[in-house]
Formats: C-alpha cells, structure tokens, sequence
C-alpha cells in the first residue's frame, strides 16, 4: 500500500494549482503588509503587540479563504464529476477524505502563517518592540504578548470549527456553493441565536456551539460572556461537536452512491 | 503460464480460465425502482467483451457497481476473485476504468492528472506514464491544460489513467461516445493491442450495435435490468457459412433460369451461398451475358439479431 502522505500531496497540489488560491494568498499579504503601516500613520506610540492583537481582527479572512477551499475539496469532486476517478482507485473512502480534510487544516496553518508571521515582522520594523503603554488587553493575560498567543489560537479553534462545518455540509449537500453559504450564514447567525436563547437566562443556550465559540471570551471573564460556562465547559462541548461533525461527514461519504 | 488467448483460440470454449468478473445474482434498487433484476453473468479472462442495451438498461449501474461506487442491494460482483463489497481494496486493485465521461482536473495538464492517479498506487513509475502516454499518442499535447484538450483528446486522457497500473481488467462506459469515426478506429485497435499484449480484459458497455461488433469477442445483452442474451461473435467464420447475397442485374428472370435458384426481392436476385459460390455464380452470369450491376453478401449483423431478440423498437 503506497503512503497516506501521497494522498495529501494530491490534494495540496489540487489547491496551489488553482489561480483562485494565489488571489487569496495575495490578499492576506497586502493585508499584511498594508495594515501595520497604516497602525502607523493613525495611531501614536503603539507598540508591536498592540498592533497584533489588532491585526487578529482580520481572523475572519483565513477563515473564509479556509471555507471555500474546504467546501470546493469534497463538493468540487462531485459538481466536476473527478470524484469518480478518484474513488476506484485501492484507497478506502475514509483515507481519501482524511487526505483532503488534513490538507485542508495544511492550509488553514499557512493562511494564518502568512498573516500573521508578516504582519509580525513589519509590526516589528515599524513599532517599539518594548511594548508600548500597557492597556486593559495586557493587564488580562499578563502581557499584550501574551494575551495575543492566546487569542491566536482561540481564533484558530474557530477557525477549525467553522472550516469542519462547511467541509461537513460539503459531504452532506455535494454542493460548493450551498456549503459556503450555510457556513457564512451560522457565522453571521451565532450572535443572533445566542441573543434569542440567552445562556444567561435559557439552560439550553449554554450548549449551542455558538454560545463557546470564541474561547477569546475567557481572556476578558474566567465565566465567558454570559456569565454561566467556563473555558473547561466550552471545551468540552465545541469537542462534542466537532466529533459529530467530523463523524457526519465521513459516514454519509463512505456510504454514499456515486452516481 | 499458458497464454489466455491461446486457450481460448484451442478450445473456443465460454468457461475456459476462471472469469475475472462474476456476477452473482446482483439486484440493484433505488428508491422502490428496480434498475437492475438479478444480473448472473461471467466474463471470462482475455477478450473484448461488450455489454450491450439500450440507454436506460442499466448498463452505466453494473458498471457503477463494479468499481464499488454504488452500494449492490443484493447479489455479490466479484474481480479476480476478490468481492468489490468486502474486499475493495483488492478486488479495485486489478481494475481500471472510465465511468461515463472521463472528467479530469481541468486546472491541471494532462501530465499532471496522470501524476496524481499515479500517486495513488505503488505500481507506477515514470517510465509507465510516458510509456502510456506515447502509447495514446498524446505525447505532444501531455504538459498542457486538460481544459484546452478535445473530446477526443479527453477520452484518451481517459483511457491512459485506466492503463496506467496494467489492470487485468479494463472498464470503459461507452468509450465511443464524442469520438469520430477515425477515433473510434483507433480505440478498437489499441484495445485489441492491449488483450494481445497485455492479457487485459476489456469490459466496454455501448448501446451502439453495430460497433460492439466490430470491437467485441463476446457481447452480454441487457434490456430493462434484465441479462437477455450472451453470444460469442466471429468474424472470422464469414468464408464457410452461407450467406444471402444480392445481385443487382438486369434480365431477372433470365438469371433465375439460368442458375436454377434464388428468388426476386425488392427487384433484385437474392440467392443463398458462400464465398466461392458467389464468384461462380457471377462468373456464370457474365458468360451468359447478363449484366451484373452490383452484388452485396447481406450479413445478418448484430444489430438485426438484436431487434429480433428485443422485439424491435426499444433501441435508441
């Protein structure tokens, strides 16, 4: 039997020979790039950390970029008809979906990469590396340094988590468009779901996924942004999902009729 | 190893070898829709072997079941001995196949694709794709983009990532489609060349009668789910058997007389006889004056046996 690794090769090559790949990859330089310079122009005296943690607002684009390649893996196949090629070859289903899902998180680990390992160099060239004034973010998690590390990963978590999702929908729906919008949709729905059924107030709440995302929200409260979880109850439940998501996907793929 | 080809050239036998493909007793249902009724069938090893119906047989289904992309709903199929439901991985192994339309990554070169098909087995060396690619005479247009390729071009893309591991056995799902009658020449031959060869099995589904017997050694013919009919075809017998031959000449009557047979059809001798008698008998005609305008050996094809078979009418 030839190397799993092989197989994740194939679909890293299906992703970086796609134009629509380097489109994004070029954003998230210039966006590197650019954004540090401009920190530098409108605000005084900041220093390297501050501008990261300002920079992590941009998580949002790794995100996206991450869904639509996600999707367009498992969908594409299908709308493309290429999944029939690539399913009678002696690799079970379940491989084949894992090499896609591993090269997957590949590419979400080089879009924040590029985002942030740039964004950092040209923080460092353009502001104090010595922190500047300490403000409330620091005070949280002991140092802005600190607080951003922490932040980044939390963001990562999310990151993982909507990426999952839409690679889910992806299985489910074989449709590349449906599976992004739906992903996009929950993302803008989260705060409004949460709103309605207020963990604060419903029991129920506590346990949607959107309720524990953004593990960011116990940098600020050690009981999150309602009050009633904490960072251990979070974890466990974003776990919960994330094991029914991945479950999902690879049981409707296996069993599903190629036609 | 004794060849296949030549036991099958000694015996002329259905069950010589073990099959490569066995079908036992496979149902297919979607929904509450029956596509496939109970499909028992053997393909023995080393021939071109056509599998024939009209569209909406059920044809593109076996071959989906085959290469394990759809579910069987009862039955079993088995490859080389090994059952596409239980043992996949080794029953898939000795197989190479196009579903339908051979789609490719469009973003990448023919070369490429091939690469990443390649990848996906231990067997495969870069002397074997450039070795295939010769072979489909693709070698010009191998490193461009397979979105500037041709139908035709495509399908023999298609053919070469079936080719590339030397499967036993080969699955092509209407593989004429889209291609011109100089393509489909080419095809016939190149899959002659590759049982010659290679010993590979070509397993090929067409409703187009008239190739399949051009191309095939054995044909399966399905109508609505159902297996109808399997022969052997043999070209080669044309010389001994008698065959109704037209002649096209002027004083019918005459000619009757003068031969002591046949009969007028449509206007025009028909008589019964082989390949020597028809030089004879023209040969008797022009002595005797008559003029022959044409003659025409009227082969029963495939195609005529197969509407009788079906009753006529269903064919696309």
């Amino acid at each position: 039997m030839s190397n799993f690794f092989r197989l994740v090769h194939n679909e890293n090559i299906k992703i970086h020979a796609r134009t629509r790949t380097w489109i994004m990859l070029g954003i998230l330089l210039l966006v590197a790039i650019l954004m540090p310079v401009l920190f530098h122009f409108i605000s005084d005296g900041i220093g390297v950390w501050s501008s990261m943690n300002t920079m992590l607002q941009f998580w949002f684009l790794p995100t996206v970029f991450s869904i639509a390649v996600a999707a367009d893996s498992v969908a594409g196949e299908f709308s493309r008809g290429t999944i029939k090629l690539l399913l009678i070859r002696p690799w079970s289903r379940i491989n084949i979906l894992l090499s896609k899902y591993v090269s997957i998180l590949l590419f979400i680990l080089t879009l924040y990469a590029l985002l942030m390992l740039v964004s950092l160099g040209m923080s460092a060239l353009l502001f104090d590396t010595s922190s500047g004034p300490s403000d409330i973010l620091g005070e949280l998690a002991g140092s802005l340094a600190d607080y951003f590390w922490w932040a980044l990963l939390y963001r990562l978590v999310d990151t993982l988590m909507y990426v999952t999702m839409a690679f889910m929908f992806a299985s489910l729906f074989r449709s590349n468009s449906l599976s992004v919008a739906l992903t996009i949709v929950l993302i803008f729905m989260g705060s409004l779901v949460t709103l309605l059924a207020n963990p604060s107030q419903y029991e129920i709440g506590r346990y949607l996924i959107f309720a524990n995302l953004n593990l960011g929200q116990y940098l600020a409260s050690d009981t999150g942004n309602y009050g009633v979880t904490t960072l251990g109850f979070s974890i466990a439940v974003l776990a919960v999902y994330y094991v029914v998501f991945l479950a999902l996907t690879f049981w409707v793929f296996r069993k599903r009729d190629v036609a | 190893m004794e060849s296949i080809s030549d036991k099958i050239a000694q015996t002329n036998d259905d069950n010589v070898g073990q099959p490569i493909v066995r079908f036992k007793n496979v149902v297919k249902k979607i929904g509450r829709k029956t596509i496939i009724e109970g499909l028992t069938l053997d393909v023995p090893p080393g021939q071109v072997f056509g599998f024939l119906g009209p569209n909406g047989s059920g044809k593109t289904t076996t071959i989906r079941m085959m290469t394990g992309l759809m579910k069987l709903t009862a039955g079993d199929i088995a490859v080389g001995g090994h059952s596409i439901a239980r043992n996949f991985e080794q029953a898939i192994t000795q197989v190479g196949a196009i579903v339908e339309n051979p789609e490719m990554y469009s973003y990448l070169s023919g070369y490429a694709n091939l690469r990443q098909y390649a990848r996906m087995r231990s067997d495969v060396s870069k002397e074997r794709i450039d070795e295939v690619v010769r072979f489909m005479g693709l070698q010009h247009r191998i490193h461009d983009k397979v979105s500037t390729y041709s139908l035709g071009m495509r399908q023999r893309l298609g053919v070469a990532q079936a080719i590339l591991h030397r499967p036993k056995l080969l699955i092509l799902d209407e593989p004429t489609n889209g291609l011109d009658p100089q393509g489909i020449r080419e095809l016939r031959d190149y899959l002659r060349e590759l049982t010659r060869r290679e010993g590979t099995t070509v397993f090929v589904s067409s409703h187009l009668l008239s190739e399949m017997e051009l191309m095939c050694d054995s044909v399966a013919i399905i109508q609505a789910g159902k297996l109808i009919d399997v022969r052997q075809l043999n070209a080669e017998s044309d010389a001994e058997t008698l065959l109704e031959t037209i002649f096209d000449v002027e004083q019918i009557e005459e000619a009757i007389a003068l031969l002591e047979g046949g009969e007028i059809r449509d206007g025009r001798l028909v008589v019964r006889t082989n390949r020597e008698g028809i030089a004879e008998i023209n040969a008797r005609l022009v002595q005797a004056g008559i003029a022959v305008y044409g003659i025409r050996p009227q082969k029963r094809s495939l195609e005529d046996q197969f509407l009788e078979m079906t009753g006529g009418g269903q064919i696309v």
